[in-house]
């Protein structure tokens, strides 16, 4: 084997290794409060790189949150970066309220990037879950998380009734009778 | 020359096992033994429990990241994971619930799938294997993958109510109690002021029952009256 043949290898293959190296990107609709409707319930969207080189140009957008039963409170629905380093993240928050009860599907997340500097096409990646997010409604949230004030004191009540009753029923018999005999 | 070509081959093998260990995420050998499985590739991360540790009776969280490289859409159907023997993947230790995803991925395109699971707040922390599965079609046929199968720790779930704080401070409120009755004990006593007061003998009197029970002479209950009367 001449020189040539070795240098022309191993460029093919320093070449090919370089190329290889391609950045992969996961997405995370992160909700960690249950919603309720009326509350605000913040979500993070972040992206992690798991590849092995940087991912350029990433764009998200997200229109599960544009619609009429949201109200936007703060933070965006899309984001961009010029590069995210592998083996790191990027993260963006959204705080929201929702305006209706009922289950909504988390489908409608689109991710763009570009896997190396090379790559003039960019991958389209969208994020998926396959349980769908409940909101919860005032009402039921109330009944779940109260401290049930109202049910204490008809208790309370009920319990002053039963116990009240005997005894002031006793404490007058006490008053106006000793052994049984009515005092003067 | 030719040491110098070595030497730099030796170089590019060796760059290349070290960004090979590197890349532990992607797992693309799975799919090199499936020869007819359509050309996909796969990834994951579990984003709060990178380290392998998940907390017993807390929500752990999986993200697939699945690349159809085939020519044609692929449906993502449905991904499950167990809970298994770490020596033994055939001793099923917990079922997880199997997600439905009917999802379709075109040709060339990327999807990042989300998959919960708790594991039981009543498992021992210790060593576990855990095996996620991923199925998959091409509209003629099934493909099943498994793309994680390791071991992972199970810890015990981080509660603000902790039982060795709580005998501590049972056992401080002890400590305390103690020094406090030491300290009472070891105080001089004041002497009590007693307050005699002689009860007025304008008491009504009252003919109690015993004395007008004339029915209860020569029973039992005739000496307990006759005493009364003789005290008084």
């Amino acid at each position: 084997m001449n020189t040539k043949t070795l240098v022309s290898v191993f460029l093919i293959l320093f070449v090919s290794f370089v190329y290889s190296q391609k950045a992969e990107l996961l997405f995370q609709k992160k909700i960690v409060e249950g919603p309720v409707v009326g509350k605000h319930l913040p979500i993070q969207f972040i992206i992690y790189n798991v590849g092995s080189d940087p991912a350029y140009d990433v764009s998200f957008i997200d229109n599960d949150f544009i619609s009429a039963d949201f109200d936007i409170i703060s933070g965006q629905t899309e984001g961009k970066w010029e590069t995210l380093a592998p083996g790191s993240q990027v993260q963006t928050n959204l705080t929201v309220e929702p305006k209706k009860s009922g289950i909504y599907s988390l489908t409608s997340t689109v991710l763009n990037y570009r896997k190396s500097q090379h790559d003039s096409e960019f991958t389209v990646s969208s994020a998926a879950s396959y349980s769908g997010m409940y909101v919860e409604s005032q009402a039921d949230y109330e009944k779940r998380t109260s401290l049930l004030v109202k049910e204490i004191i008809v208790f309370v009540l009920l319990c002053v009734a039963a116990v009240g009753l005997p005894y002031s029923i006793v404490s007058n018999y006490k008053k106006t009778y000793e052994n049984s005999i009515k005092k003067n | 020359m030719n040491k110098l070509i070595a030497l730099l081959l030796a170089v590019l093998v060796f760059v290349g096992i070290v960004y090979a260990d590197d890349i532990t995420v992607t797992d693309e050998n799975v799919v090199a033994e499936q020869t007819t499985t359509p050309e996909v590739s796969f990834s994951y991360i579990f984003p709060d429990n990178q380290d392998k540790n998940f907390a017993a009776g807390s929500v752990a969280e999986v993200l697939v990241g699945f690349t159809n490289k085939a020519d044609k859409a692929l449906n993502i159907t449905h991904i499950y994971a167990s809970l298994n023997h770490p020596q033994d993947s055939s001793v099923y230790i917990q079922n997880y619930t199997r997600g439905d995803f009917g999802i379709a991925v075109e040709k060339g395109h990327h999807a990042t799938l989300a998959y919960r699971f708790v594991p039981s707040e009543y498992l021992e922390p210790r060593q576990f294997g855990l095996l996620i599965s991923l199925e998959y079609q091409d509209g003629a046929q099934n493909y099943t993958l498994t793309f994680f199968n390791s071991t992972i720790n199970i810890t015990e779930k981080e509660s603000s109510f902790d039982m060795d704080s709580f005998f501590l401070l049972i056992l401080g409120f002890a400590v305390m109690g103690g020094v406090g009755y030491f300290v009472y004990s070891k105080m001089p006593k004041q002497k009590k002021v007693r307050r005699t007061v002689s009860k007025s003998s304008s008491v009504a009197k009252v003919e109690t029952e015993a004395d007008t029970a004339d029915w209860l002479s020569g029973t039992s209950a005739d000496k307990s009256k006759k005493s009364i009367k003789k005290n008084k």
